[in-house]
């Protein structure tokens, strides 16, 4: 007779658990320096190396981790494939800041968050943000823009991201 | 400290919000491969069908094919094999194991499979046990096998492999001659079995008479500055004998001291005193007149400024992909410059550049901006860093046996590049509270975790998992710690690369193309067994040398400059194909080669102009000049425009060559000129877009300075100004790199 699947050990249903972590795992892998197009890959090898075996599921949290592992993995592995020795970082720390900022798995209220702070920020702050992240511009420019000094272009940012950070962090532990 | 994690999770969430770049739906891809995979897996239960391709399961689909999986197939599988606990993740999981859930195979297929398998996994040992050490799985630490060249240079038939110098001194014949090692293919090619050398003094150097050559060989005599040169000067008129080449007549005065001041101070000598040195009767005045360069005070500023200039663009403008945000170029030119000016020894310099740690206020003023260099490469690996040392200060390149081993007649092989990497593992960037990039030392605990032997772990091309520990030319250092209080790998490193005979020939060649146009190999910074010295005699006599006077980059300027090839004409003479080395011949330097001046830069190109315009004496000769480095020069190195048009227009007119190149003849790019300097842009915002336009990059202060200053010279003709920068940034070196 087949087990049945119990309340403590859900069976899993793939293409739920797919949408349900798949945002956060990509989220996950930008954060810790892919490129989006790597991220795609690697996001994929991820839920196809934890889906292709039999897998059980105990609890939402321990999924979470348990795919942030695997996903972990999978960008070292990329690195060492490409012929590049690359030195492995200590994650439990990372690992630990970002349950604390990850209310939910997907990252979605970490981002809505970053979102409502960013209206709270100057409008010098948030242009010198645009031209870091949205535009790439180096220092540099962005120093020439806003017409001040490198040091005080990096200053702005430095403040802005601090600002953002506590905001995040009230919002989230609200 | 290493940034701070939540940094990195806002800044990717910045990213994410602000380019409206957020995560994909990959459900239906990801479904899409697990279908793909589920269908392999039926593939191989199927008897039938076990000669099919197998697709493979690891390949990335993007198909996005839709899952018509139902949920409760997977439930099926899972619930079989009962509960089990998570699996701790790792990278064992990345290969497939055998589908045991489906085996449906006759016993008989079975055998066969289970008998290949076994086959296939002897044959396989068999194959990777040939080169295997006896200790285990992980090859540990081998010798390297970089061989230096320096070998080559003392080994009088080119293909000695032993390092024993007692043997190499053995094979000189009788007469006390030894032979040129000339790479070159010409069939003119000088007599291999004659040598250049009237008598080597072999008390010159301290020979080992058994037992290894050491890589340290202490000069006993240093020679003086006029007999340095006077045995290059041999050496090079042997060669010429040999080769039966005519070297060109000397230059004029006035020519020679023309090229010294733009080899020296990036610039054309004035009135004063190129009449000065004409009036000067002095037989030595050639002599006297490069020591008071590199020496006087006068020139002290100008001396520093372009050499400064020149060794950033050695160490920084090599095409590799750098960090522009890690790194301050004006930074690293300050530090050079000050070094320059105070003649610290270039041992000390290459000393500090690769040892350099950011600067703390209360620090030696004067290393400020060294750590700039490191920051410039920064990475974790430390790879580009690895490459970018052995090829600037050892002229070996060494990026592609990072991934395998040299090829045939290359002695450079994998395992030393890593060992050299390990030395620069000892590295870590932080920030301070200004968020300024800071380079600091940092405990390297090796990649299994046992800092006491720090090692690095590589693939090699049979994919066997390899160690690496410090070397230095096949030398393993004596310790393996990774810790910084034990051992201090880069200054260790920095010690073996400044003690070593390399570092010297990297040098020296470098400077020798400089002044010449030609180093004694092609390129540069590519020297090993494969690409061997044209002159080595010159590089040992001049290495060592140099090494007894201390490694003063002034001294060895002196003697290059002073020689008798540094003063020959671009005549070339009757027999004009002995020594063509644009056709891919070993240079012989029996001639001036104008062909290959140093192009024009940015800079020396914008200070040549400003000083045009306030000094109207120097205006036709800095116009000749700048032209003179952009036009190809008939033999006599004038160029053939008319002095009175040059004096009066600005040089984007008066190019001869605007109808035969392309973008001169552009009417677009002219009129957009003309544009940028009509628009509502500030003075700097239009000198910023032209180096945008130009060069995809900003310009430097120094740059943007002495463009604005152009500007306040003519004031009543702003477009002048405009053109003559565009002018220099279309015919700079630098554009020609870019492009």
């Amino acid at each position: 007779m087949e087990k049945a699947p119990s309340a403590d050990c859900p069976a899993v249903d793939p293409a739920q658990m797919i949408e349900k972590y798949q945002a956060g795992i990509w989220r996950y892998l930008r954060a810790l320096g892919c490129d989006a197009s790597l991220a795609d890959d690697l996001t994929q090898d991820t839920f196809v190396n934890v889906l292709r075996k039999p897998f059980e599921q105990y609890n939402e949290v321990a999924t979470g981790a348990y795919l942030r592992r695997v996903a972990h993995n999978l960008y070292v592995s990329h690195h060492r494939r490409q012929g590049k020795v690359i030195a492995v970082e200590d994650m439990s720390h990372f690992e630990s800041y970002w349950v604390e900022w990850m209310s939910d798995d997907s990252g979605e209220d970490l981002i809505l968050a970053l979102k409502a702070c960013l209206e709270g920020i100057t409008k010098r702050a948030r242009w010198a943000l645009e031209m870091r992240f949205r535009q790439r511009l180096p220092r540099k420019d962005i120093a020439e823009q806003l017409q001040i000094t490198e040091h005080g272009a990096k200053n702005l940012m430095q403040r802005a991201k601090k600002q953002l950070r506590a905001c995040i962090e009230g919002k989230i532990n609200a | 400290m290493p940034k701070d994690p939540k940094d990195r999770i806002l800044d990717a969430a910045l990213k994410e919000v602000l380019r409206g770049q957020g995560p994909p739906d990959l459900k239906d891809r990801i479904m899409h491969q697990l279908e793909v995979d589920d269908a392999a897996t039926d593939l191989i239960s199927t008897p039938s069908r076990a000669d099919s391709p197998l697709p493979s399961s690891n390949s990335l689909n993007s198909s996005g094919a839709k899952s018509t999986r139902s949920s409760t197939k997977l439930s099926d599988r899972r619930t079989d094999s009962g509960k089990r606990a998570l699996r701790p993740a790792n990278t064992d999981r990345e290969t497939d194991p055998p589908p045991s859930s489906t085996w449906k195979q006759s016993p008989v297929v079975k055998f066969a499979i289970a008998l290949s398998l076994v086959v296939a996994l002897i044959s396989a040992l068999v194959w990777i046990n040939r080169d295997r050490p006896t200790d285990g799985l992980v090859e540990r630490d081998s010798p390297g096998q970089f061989e230096p060249t320096e070998r080559r240079l003392t080994d009088d038939t080119g293909a000695l492999e032993n390092r024993d110098r007692a043997q190499a001194n053995q094979s000189i014949d009788p007469s006390g001659r030894r032979q040129i090692v000339d790479g070159s293919s010409s069939p003119f090619a000088p007599d291999q079995n004659a040598s250049p050398f009237d008598a080597i003094n072999d008390a010159e150097t301290i020979r080992q008479p058994d037992g290894p050559s050491t890589n340290s060989s202490v000069p006993r005599i240093r020679l003086s500055d006029q007999e340095i040169v006077s045995r290059v000067n041999r050496v090079l008129e042997t060669s010429h004998e040999i080769a039966g080449v005519a070297a060109a007549p000397v230059v004029d005065d006035e020519t020679w001291l023309g090229r010294v001041f733009d080899k020296l101070i990036g610039r054309e000598p004035n009135r004063n005193e190129t009449a000065s040195f004409l009036q000067n009767s002095d037989p030595e005045k050639r002599f006297k007149m490069v020591e008071r360069i590199v020496s006087d005070p006068r020139y002290q500023r100008e001396f520093a400024e372009h050499w400064s200039d020149n060794l950033a663009s050695f160490l920084l403008d090599s095409g590799a992909r750098r960090n522009s945000s890690l790194y301050e170029r004006d930074e690293l030119v300050a530090y050079l410059s000050r070094s320059v000016e105070q003649n610290v020894p270039y041992d000390e310099l290459a000393h500090e550049l690769i040892n350099a740690t950011s600067s703390s206020p209360g620090d030696n003023v004067r290393e400020s901006g060294a750590d700039q260099w490191m920051l410039s490469m920064f990475s974790r690996d430390s790879v580009l860093a690895t490459s970018e040392t052995s090829r600037i200060f050892l002229g070996q390149r060494i990026q592609c046996v990072q991934c395998h081993d040299g090829y045939e007649n290359d002695q450079r092989n994998q395992l030393a590049f890593w060992q050299l990497n390990a030395y620069l593992r000892q590295m870590g960037m932080t920030r301070d509270n200004d968020n300024h990039p800071l380079l600091v030392d940092r405990n390297f605990m090796g990649q299994d975790g046992d800092p006491k032997n720090a090692a690095l772990f590589f693939e090699d091309r049979r994919r066997v998992m390899r160690a690496a520990y410090p070397a230095f030319e096949g030398e393993l250092s004596e310790s393996r710690s990774g810790l910084i209080a034990e051992f201090d790998r880069r200054r260790e490193l920095a010690k073996r690369i400044t003690e070593s005979d390399q570092f010297r020939f990297a040098a020296i060649n470098r400077l020798w193309a400089y002044f010449f146009g030609y180093g004694f190999t092609r390129p540069v910074d590519d020297m090993g067994d494969h690409n061997p010295v044209s002159h080595p005699e010159i590089m040992d006599h001049l290495a060592n040398q140099w090494h007894a006077h201390g490694h003063d980059l002034r001294k060895l300027m002196t003697w290059i400059v002073t020689t008798d090839a540094f003063a020959y004409s671009s005549d070339i003479g009757s027999k004009p194909w002995f020594d063509l080395p644009q056709l891919g011949m070993t240079p012989l330097f029996s001639r001036h080669y104008e062909d290959a001046d140093d192009v024009l830069k940015v800079d020396s190109g914008l200070a040549l102009m400003l000083r045009a315009y306030k000094d109207p004496g120097a205006s036709v000769a800095a116009r000749r000049s700048l032209l003179a480095r952009a036009l190809p020069t008939p033999k006599n190195g004038v160029p053939a425009v008319d002095l009175k048009i040059i004096d009066t227009t600005s040089l984007t007119e008066v190019d001869p060559r605007l109808d035969k190149l392309p973008w001169g003849s552009d009417p677009r790019l002219s009129k957009r000129l003309e544009e940028i300097a009509a628009s509502s842009m500030s003075p700097q915002e239009k000198i910023q877009h032209l180096f945008w336009l130009g060069l995809a990059d900003q310009p430097t202060r120094r740059q943007l300075d002495i463009c604005q200053k152009m500007l306040d010279e003519k004031s009543s003709n702003p477009l002048a100004a405009y053109q003559d920068i565009w002018w220099i940034i279309l015919n700079s070196r630098e554009f020609v790199t870019n492009r």
